[in-house]
């Protein structure tokens, strides 16, 4: 009897609203609100300037005798937001063949640029968004000991820039960075 | 609010990186404030993508990124009311943004404790639970720590693209009880609350220390108010709340008065329970015994 009358209590005690605040998750919550945020990928951006210069420059397709040399200036700018490593390949055809590579000779800037002996001319640091690289080089000779072999050809010069973004990408020198891209077509 | 743009990439770019991941602690932080008098959430800072917006400090993300960037939650609530606070992930808003989004991964960290959910790449920053943030009082704040991981592996495919994701924040108002006080000479003492002067006063029974109740917001002095918003004065009524001299909107609930130390109700019924119990055993082994004699 004293035991159903306590279990009794017990009860009505559960019964009685609380002064103490249970805790829970909400089933259905009094006061929310939603956020909505965005996440956003960026990309890296180049632009490979070519300027003939010199008010001497011939406009247009240039035409030279062995020996003779045309004033060209190459330089890349990084037109997006991110910096990058650089590296620039030359190539040379004449009628979609390839010339060999003593038929034209470059002035190459060894100061701001390393001749990976890879076919790739490599930008010694990363380049900074809104800034433009030192020339690659200023003028194209036609070697003196082509002789006849090209009379009346076309010659055909392509500069491909390739790029790789540096952040997230620390290298000693940029012979080492990884994440290149492979060839693409197309070029200047 | 999608954000796609497609843009020309230059002869020969990739975004492939690969290299150690560097943490990257963002200065760009964001808030999330709960105005418990308007009864609603603020978000700042926003964004030209979103007003809501809470990722400042992802913006232009490239692969190979860990970037972390702190959200402070605040209780904006002018009354002295304490708040739980909730938050769950609803994912990504966008189906044609999942994509992206499933390459990316997620943490959200309150300072220092241990991660409160994070996702997984493949995942679409999933729905998820309520997640209690934690119980917050006027004025007070806590820090969430979230960070996000591009892997380096990350492709040309998804440059320059934009995934938006949705929080959901709810709070819960916590009735406050009678702010606690003990005895500095022994905390087991009873206590009562008195009025003097105007002025609401703890006041022990044992030994008839005494000390000025606190407003929890401002440190005013407190006053007794009847439950129809009149001050009380010195009598005591069966439900009172208290009110800052100083700010009448900091107040308690209205809460039955503390009756000189005595235990609250389910303690009180547990114990007579036990005691039951324990009487009808004896009475039991007593009738027995005398069954047994017989």
């Amino acid at each position: 009897m004293i035991l159903l009358i306590a279990l009794a209590g017990v009860v009505i005690a559960l019964l009685i609203p609380s002064p103490l605040a249970y805790y829970s998750a909400p089933d259905d919550p009094g006061v929310f609100g939603e956020a909505d945020s965005v996440i956003t990928s960026g990309d890296i951006r180049c632009e490979i300037i070519e300027k003939n210069g010199g008010a001497d420059a011939p406009a247009g397709d240039a035409r030279i005798l062995p020996g003779g040399v045309i004033p060209e200036t190459v330089t890349v700018k990084n037109t997006g937001d991110h910096p990058f490593w650089l590296r620039v390949r030359i190539r040379s055809a004449v009628d979609d063949e390839s010339l060999p590579a003593d038929v034209l000779e470059f002035d190459l800037n060894s100061a701001d640029w390393i001749d990976g002996n890879d076919g790739y001319c490599y930008y010694r640091k990363p380049v900074a968004p809104g800034t433009e690289t030192e020339h690659l080089f200023t003028r194209v000779k036609v070697a003196e000991s082509v002789g006849n072999a090209y009379l009346g050809k076309t010659v055909k010069l392509t500069v491909r820039a390739y790029a790789v973004q540096s952040e997230y990408n620390d290298a000693a020198s940029p012979l080492s960075v990884s994440g290149w891209p492979a060839e693409r077509g197309g070029g200047v | 609010m999608k954000n796609v743009r497609k843009i020309l990439i230059a002869l020969g770019v990739t975004v492939l990186a690969f290299c150690g991941l560097a943490t990257v602690v963002s200065a760009d932080g964001a808030n999330v404030t709960y105005d418990g008098d308007a009864g609603r959430f603020v978000f700042a800072p926003g964004s030209a993508e979103s007003p809501t917006d809470l990722f400042a400090g992802f913006k232009d993300v490239m692969p190979g990124a860990s970037l972390t960037q702190r959200i402070t939650v605040t209780n904006q609530a002018d009354s002295l009311k304490k708040v739980k606070l909730y938050l769950r992930a609803l994912g990504g808003t966008d189906p044609e943004t999942a994509a992206f989004l499933n390459q990316l991964t997620l943490t959200v960290t309150k300072t220092v404790d241990s991660p409160l959910f994070e996702t997984a790449e493949g995942q679409t920053f999933g729905v998820t639970d309520w997640v209690c943030l934690g119980t917050l009082s006027p004025g007070a704040s806590l820090d969430l720590d979230v960070t996000l991981g591009v892997p380096a592996s990350l492709d040309n495919s998804f440059a320059n693209r934009a995934g938006e994701i949705r929080w959901q924040f709810s709070a819960e108002p916590l009735s406050l009880t009678l702010p606690a006080w003990n005895c500095p000479t022994d905390k087991t003492h009873a206590y009562r609350v008195e009025e003097r002067d105007g002025i609401a006063v703890f006041m022990c029974e044992e030994c008839g220390n005494s000390e000025p109740m606190k407003c929890a917001v401002c440190g005013g002095e407190m006053r007794r108010m009847s439950a129809d918003g009149e001050d009380a004065g010195a009598g005591q009524t069966e439900y009172t709340f208290y009110e800052c001299r100083n700010d009448p909107n900091h107040r308690t609930d209205p809460q039955a008065e503390p009756e000189n130390g005595k235990p609250d109700q389910l303690g009180f019924w547990i114990a007579v329970l036990a005691i039951g119990c324990l009487l009808e055993v004896f009475l039991l082994f007593c009738r027995g015994r005398k069954t047994a004699g017989k």
